[in-house]
């Protein structure tokens, strides 16, 4: 069978870049395949995602060497418009590509620029819709929807004017494990049933297991593996988990609402020092709000947060002994330079003379030292992330929060942020981390708690925790390996 | 997220909410330029009077739904008491003149009335507009009826984008917080400080979000034809024509006002 997709010795480099992005891919994908592109963070799969999109060729000022042929024609011959009409890419945060404010203009959208009849629109939105098993989400405003169903509207926005080949750039990164689950069976349903060529840009390779894609592996803009198997899971060391130290927080029966929507219902935890914590929960369980209270940047509708020693503390108060660390790590780049960004608290607290040794040690350990000079914007996202965490912990905290750290993380920086996270614990923080990954708080964590619509559903050790997962039927949990 | 009322559309279903947006934007406009240029104090009280009618058939309470509306009503009665005390002109009612220095006219208050109640008029007339019209039906129906698509779908995205915007500017303000970053000083000194800090995150932000938008518009073949199609195609009905018509009276008496 002719392939549908043949990559020949493809180059490309960035405007301004020194490096080259993509050093020589040579690939071919046939019909109704599905690929998973895995590989470390910025080896060039979502380049070469891009490339075979034909986003890239036309750019000012990249370079660009050798062929990518898509049903046989050269990408570089054929627009932009003419590619998207058999290639459709989805990327990795569904948010930043609407551009209407209901699920069914965003799904017209694409339809609407080709000129179709408003009747041919209408019929194409209820088989999109349909084959992703989200007509119930036809009227609703893009606002409202959780981050699964805003995948599901972005995979149907571009699957409407039924391109042949779809390729997704990490679609489960901003998903709960069962969100992400639902996600993926419908992206093989669509590949069965209607033939289409899948292309997965992906980290957690646990998650495709069922789905038995063909794994390409990159590394420095090169194809390593046209076949890899899927990583064996570690197995996990037995590591006892660390014994609670002094109470450093304590929620008392904590109530938060946004408006209509109740985020914390009746919350009651405490926090110890030397412990790791893992807060686990499907999206909008109210973890980020758990954390943002406990920081003070959010008071509580009702109960009490006292943390180390004060009652309903500001941020103001805490900021010289906590820490905490959001999802977006472009949110936290506050500094001009890399050792800026990581003494800042320290001159704004006037701790300068405790955080300056401790910030360079801790940019040592990271790999950051070499570029204590440079600007935090020129890191990559690895980079970045380690450079939030260093900036959150330089001061010592006793309290350490983490939302969502290890998003777009590859297993490799995923663990290190870990062993950071660990090593804070060891220090004698409780640390608090958001996390998905069942198999990361397995090995790092002392202690879980498992939210469920804004209330402790379980809170426990990690060997119980599996129990009360596979009890309750949140098995995609229990198969988030890296 | 936070759970303070916003001055946004909200889906209902009124005899407002059904009206054609396009007869919502011509009814601002002339209600607008006519509180504007009539210098009569009655008409835009009046119209004052014609905007709560009309809210509260259509179900919304102003005083309860309209952002800002104890604001307003302190902002126009100092617009009302600064005409009042300071116009000199007229025939003297009240003499403040021996204590204050004032002496309050009958011009003045006529002025007083007039300058506040234009300003309520046309502040309350904009978040009717906006409570009562949904923003994208708006754009549509403007494109439908000439305003090329792109830059229809430009106010589109604007509006699909603000709220997003403002969350990210949240969270930047609550990670500089955690910083140790205190906003302290004056008003001003605050402000300035504020916008330093943000602006980077926010342009980086901003910059990617252009760049992921753009890759998914011209994805779906944005800007390839002159002329697109819609799905959703709107059209005016009775309740539209009557409304017109009931502007255009709007527009004789405005007129017949001015040159009197």
């Amino acid at each position: 069978m002719a392939a549908l997709i043949e990559i020949t010795d493809l180059h490309y480099r960035y405007p301004g870049a020194s490096d080259w992005a993509l050093n020589g891919v040579n690939l071919c994908v046939q019909p109704s395949e599905m690929i998973a592109l895995a590989g470390p963070s910025a080896c060039g799969k979502s380049t070469l995602a891009l490339a075979i999109a034909g986003c890239l060729h036309g750019r000012p000022g990249g370079q660009w060497r050798g062929t990518v042929r898509v049903d046989r024609v050269d990408v570089t011959g054929r627009s932009l418009y003419e590619n998207a009409e058999l290639v459709g890419l989805v990327q990795q945060n569904p948010e930043d590509q609407f551009c209407t404010l209901t699920v069914e203009d965003e799904i017209a959208f694409g339809l609407e620029n080709r000129c179709y009849p408003p009747a041919q629109i209408a019929a194409q939105i209820a088989w999109a819709l349909n084959v992703v098993a989200a007509g119930h989400l036809r009227n609703r405003q893009m606002s409202t929807l959780s981050g699964g169903e805003q995948q599901r509207v972005a995979i149907a926005s571009i699957l409407a004017a039924r391109p042949r080949i779809l390729i997704l750039d990490e679609p489960t990164s901003n998903l709960d494990p069962p969100a992400a689950r639902s996600v993926l069976q419908v992206l093989e349903r669509l590949r069965r049933q209607e033939e289409l060529t899948l292309i997965l840009v992906e980290h957690k390779l646990g998650v495709l297991a069922p789905f038995a894609p063909r794994i390409v592996t990159m590394e420095d803009g090169r194809v390593t593996h046209h076949n890899a198997a899927l990583p064996a899971r570690e197995p996990l060391a037995q590591r006892a988990p660390a014994a609670p130290g002094e109470m450093v927080a304590r929620l008392t029966s904590v109530t938060h609402d946004y408006g209509a929507h109740v985020a914390l219902r009746d919350i009651s935890l405490d926090l110890h020092r030397g412990q790791l914590v893992a807060l686990m929960g499907d999206n909008g369980s109210g973890k980020s709000t758990l954390l943002r209270c406990l920081m003070g940047l959010i008071r509580p509708t009702a109960g009490n947060v006292a943390v180390l020693g004060s009652v309903a503390p500001a941020v103001s108060e805490l900021a010289h002994r906590a820490g905490i660390v959001f999802q977006n790590p472009d949110h936290q780049l506050l500094g001009e330079t890399v050792w800026k960004d990581t003494t800042m608290l320290g001159r704004n607290t006037r701790q300068e003379a405790e955080v300056t040794p401790r910030a360079e040690e801790l940019l040592r350990q990271g790999g950051l030292w070499e570029r204590r000079d440079d600007s935090p914007w020129r890191l990559s996202y690895g980079q970045k992330r380690r450079l939030n965490l260093t900036a959150a912990t330089a001061h010592g905290p006793d309290l350490l929060l983490a939302d969502e750290i290890l998003i777009g993380q590859d297993p490799a920086h995923a663990h290190r942020l870990m062993r950071q996270l660990r090593a804070a614990a060891d220090d004698g923080a409780a640390v608090l981390v958001a996390l998905h990954n069942t198999d990361l708080a397995q090995r790092y964590a002392d202690r879980a708690v498992f939210l469920e619509r804004g209330q402790v559903a379980f809170d426990g050790l990690l060997d119980d925790l599996v129990t009360y997962l596979s009890r309750r039927g949140y098995h995609a949990y229990l198969e988030t390996a890296p | 997220m936070n759970g303070r009322a916003k001055l946004q559309y909200r889906l209902d279903e009124s005899w407002l909410h059904d009206l054609h947006p396009l007869t919502k934007l011509g009814w601002l406009l002339g209600i607008t330029v006519g509180s504007l240029l009539v210098s009569t104090p009655w008409y835009p009280a009046l119209v004052v009077l014609g905007l709560w009618g009309a809210a509260r058939t259509a179900r919304i309470r102003p005083a309860r739904e309209m952002r800002g509306w104890r604001l307003l009503l302190v902002t126009s009665a100092a617009f009302f008491a600064l005409q009042a005390l300071f116009t000199r002109s007229g025939i003297g009612l009240i003499d403040l003149r021996p204590t204050v220095g004032l002496r309050i006219t009958d011009e003045g208050l006529r002025r007083g009335i007039l300058v506040a109640s234009r300003f309520v008029a046309v502040i309350m007339a904009s978040q009717l507009f906006v409570l009562t019209t949904d923003p994208s039906a708006l754009a549509y129906a403007l494109m439908q009826a000439g305003l090329p698509y792109r830059y229809g779908f430009a106010l589109v995205t604007a509006i699909r984008l603000a709220p997003l915007f403002e969350l990210e500017a949240n969270t930047i303000y609550q990670a500089q917080l955690a910083r140790g970053v205190r906003y302290d000083g004056s008003l001003f000194r605050r402000i300035i400080e504020v916008l330093r800090q943000m602006l980077l995150p926010l342009l980086v932000g901003a910059l990617r979000r252009a760049e992921h938008l753009a890759i998914s518009m011209e994805g779906r073949q944005f800007g390839r034809y002159r002329q697109r199609t819609f799905l959703r195609e709107t059209h005016m009905r009775r309740a539209d024509h009557a409304a017109l018509a009931a502007l255009l009276a709007l527009v004789a008496v405005t007129i017949t006002l001015m040159v009197a």
